[in-house]
């Protein structure tokens, strides 16, 4: 009997201890943030964070209340005003679930690396957490705009990005992780996408927003802002973004375009598959680097003036885009090696990965060096099907 | 010494374990960079050499431990002195890892709970383990092994075709030429975990089946070998070797990124737990060393006797070691493992093999005339 009781004893001592209560947070205990801006004032650092309500998001009566509230406030650190807005927010912020960190394009420098210190340090923070820069608006205006199909707009933010970068432009999104590794290698210089508000910013804040067939404000995607020592010295537009993902062969699925071809109507490629071969090759104790885009291609849309099926016809199309293709490249690498000095698409990791020797020679001031690099741009284009029409028969029927 | 029985497979597990302790955790190798592999591999192969080694020992030796084999060698007097020092390093490297899965604990899955209360509950379980006694730790070590040691590998597996992977990360490969692999193969990783080994010295007269304990022992330091360079090969792939350095435990970060079309995801508590029970199996072996280690040199007859003061030493000692994580990280790299490691685990052994044999000789020389 007292050998039973002292088995119940301890069972229940475990039961009471080993169940881990002390750091008990429950869900109406936290609020989950889902994004983070940050932008200057006066003060120091205007913080703002966006939190689920889960009770809205929950509902099956969309449109009612937004299914996210923001807080906002300024202190002299991150941390402190994160800390601080408990002043205003009833519950805790927790930050794993994350999804997306918009920071203004004024904060540079130290103030930059201070914030990135913030999001590496806290354990909370997944290194996968995305980044985006706020051009043109505050970042807070951002987080402020409701959106629709994704509810939350953090996460339309983040899912727009990874669904360009799938279907449009190309190039991965940036997280924490890619940043960080971009700031301290020598051979690559960061490219962050921008983010903007368009339209009204005070409509974006009200539900009506969301619940117009077409939305006076809407959160859109702008190219990229490009980074030298850890301040922005350019944005790129669309075209010259779609040069940077050729260079950088992050590209899966996009359109290229060829306009005014013949009576003002356009070529288009769909773009099935893309790779790059890169070369390095040294010439007089100097690299030079060979890029050759590699593209699998579908004719997406002509002008339907011309019989696709014969088969020199395609590679004379395939010839068209390719010096489209890299007419563009150049035009983008020109820019980024006389305009903004930075080589954000890797030159330098590349030399380094593959010529470690040479590259300790260029590793002190690649960026100076960078502006003087021989690149020869080389691109090869296979056109397999040209879509689902017989184009003869097509031709004809439109030309009736 | 107690009387118990273990089999080839539950002594090969607990190597594994131990092995894998506490280095999945802390990342190895990270001051090679890319190279890290390459000296996890030369730390590996020197690390069978020096097993093979301790082979010679337990020869001459057989069915004896450590403890009781120094003994042999030096006499009463200095052979007890020496087996003090082995059972104060067994405590305090149970104290050090100790720490390391305390700091995991705080930051990864209970940052409120005070470390004294966290560090109280964990060594209840270790007790309760050391008292049930090595059948029944081995048994513990088996379900671990087939639990842990399958799950590390498919962590590995699942980053690895995600489209986050960078494999030209490795390159350039021997970057700074063989110096500075050499150098973290020698003695950081070929102390933490592979001369370490050297601690089943003291479980070995416990296996049933004693021809097969050097086959089951290099095995096990195949298995561990190959599964360091994989864990280390996927860090490297995927947060490159920036990143590894930059990061406190970077193969729970690796293990973070894990998401598979939004679906597969946020499963660093799994690794966590993998990691934990790896950890903590090794303290088990670490405390039970101890423990066995004073009953064998005060020849009293019951190990039990020990365990509670030997648990108590490690749960204070972990937490008023220091307070200085940083600390912490600098002795782990450049004082444990040239100053207490290699002369505790690569020179005493050597001294102990060149000893034996010279008492062989004398003993010939003697029979002779």
């Amino acid at each position: 009997m007292k050998n039973k009781l002292s088995i119940l004893f301890i069972v229940l001592i475990c039961a009471l201890s080993l169940s881990g209560c002390w750091d008990k947070r429950e869900l109406d205990e936290i609020a989950l943030v889902s994004g983070l801006a940050v932008d200057l004032s006066e003060k120091g650092y205007l913080v703002s964070l966006q939190v689920m309500v889960a009770k809205e998001i929950a509902s099956e009566v969309n449109g009612v209340a937004s299914s996210v509230r923001l807080f906002a406030d300024e202190g002299e650190s991150l941390f402190q005003v994160i800390r601080k807005l408990t002043k205003t927010l009833p519950r805790k912020g927790y930050f794993t679930h994350l999804m997306a960190v918009i920071i203004h394009e004024d904060i540079e420098k130290e103030r930059l690396l201070e914030v990135l210190d913030f999001l590496l340090r806290d354990p909370e923070i997944r290194p996968d957490v995305e980044i985006f820069i706020a051009k043109d608006v505050m970042a807070r205006d951002v987080l402020k705009s409701l959106t629709h199909i994704e509810t939350i707009p953090a996460n339309k933010i983040r899912k727009a990005a990874k669904n360009t970068a799938r279907n449009w432009t190309g190039i991965r999104d940036i997280t924490i992780m890619n940043l960080v590794n971009s700031i301290a290698s020598d051979g690559v210089n960061p490219a962050l996408h921008g983010v903007t508000v368009v339209g009204e910013k005070k409509l974006g804040e009200k539900v009506e927003n969301i619940q117009d067939i077409d939305s006076p404000t809407l959160i859109e995607l702008v190219e990229y802002a490009v980074y030298k020592d850890n301040q922005i010295v350019g944005w790129l537009n669309e075209y010259e973004s779609r040069g940077y993902a050729y260079l950088v062969g992050e590209i899966n699925n996009t359109i290229i375009t060829i306009p005014g071809y013949i009576n003002n109507t356009t070529l288009n490629l769909e773009v099935t598959k893309f790779k790059n071969k890169t070369e390095i090759k040294v010439k007089d104790g100097k690299p030079k680097v060979k890029i050759t885009h590699k593209m699998y291609a579908n004719i997406g849309q002509t002008g339907c003036v011309l019989d696709l099926c014969e088969v020199d016809k395609l590679d004379e199309f395939a010839k068209l885009f390719e010096k489209a293709v890299i007419e563009n490249s150049r035009y983008t690498l020109n820019k980024l090696q006389k305009e903004y000095k930075s080589d954000i698409i890797g030159f330098g990791d590349m030399i380094h990965k593959k010529e470690p020797k040479l590259w300790k020679k260029y590793k002190q001031d690649w960026d100076s060096y960078f502006e003087e690099l021989e690149v020869e741009i080389d691109c090869k284009i296979k056109i397999n099907r040209p879509g689902i029409v017989r184009s003869r028969t097509l031709k004809e029927i439109l030309k009736k | 010494m107690e009387k118990a029985k273990i089999t080839v497979f539950q002594f090969y597990a607990l190597m594994v374990l131990f092995g894998l302790g506490g280095s999945t955790v802390i990342g190895l190798g990270s001051e090679a960079k890319q190279d890290a592999w390459i000296s996890i591999i030369i730390g590996n192969i020197l690390g069978i050499i020096l097993f093979l080694l301790y082979g010679l020992i337990i020869r001459n030796y057989p069915n004896l431990t450590l403890i009781e084999i120094i003994e042999k060698i030096f006499g009463k007097v200095i052979g007890k002195i020496v087996g003090l020092i082995y059972i104060l390093y067994y405590i305090f490297f149970g104290t050090i890892l100790f720490r390391d899965i305390i700091e995991l604990i705080v930051l990864y899955v209970l940052s409120i709970t005070p470390v004294l209360v966290i560090g109280m509950l964990a060594c209840l379980v270790i007790t309760y383990a050391l008292f049930l006694g090595i059948e029944n730790i081995a048994r513990f070590g088996v379900i671990i092994f087939a639990l842990t040691v399958p799950l590390k590998l498919l962590f590995c597996l699942t980053v690895l075709v995600t489209d986050i992977v960078h494999f030209d990360n490795i390159f350039p490969l021997v970057e700074n030429g063989w110096l500075p692999i050499l150098k973290t193969a020698f003695p950081t990783i070929i102390t933490t975990p592979f001369s370490q080994l050297f601690i089943f010295l003291m479980l070995i007269p416990y296996v049933n089946d004693q021809e097969k304990v050097m086959k089951a022992g290099i095995l096990a330091y195949i298995t561990t070998g190959f599964i360091l360079v994989i864990i280390t090969l996927t860090n490297i792939f995927i947060l490159g070797p920036l990143f590894i350095e930059l990061a406190l435990f970077p193969t729970i970060q690796m293990v973070r990124l894990i998401n598979i079309y939004d679906f597969i995801q946020r499963v660093e508590g799994l690794a966590v737990f993998t990691f934990l029970t790896c950890g903590f199996t090794k303290v088990i072996i670490y405390a039970y060393t101890a423990s066995i280690g004073f009953n064998i040199l005060v020849k009293t007859k019951k190990y039990q006797l020990y365990i509670i003061p030997v648990v108590f030493i490690i749960l204070i000692g972990s937490i008023t070691y220091t307070n200085d994580l940083g600390i912490h990280l600098k002795n782990r790299i450049d004082f444990f493992p040239l100053y207490i490691n290699t002369p505790i685990e690569i020179i005493l052994p050597i001294l102990f093999i060149i000893l034996i044999y010279i008492k062989k000789l004398i003993r010939k020389l003697y029979s002779n005339t």
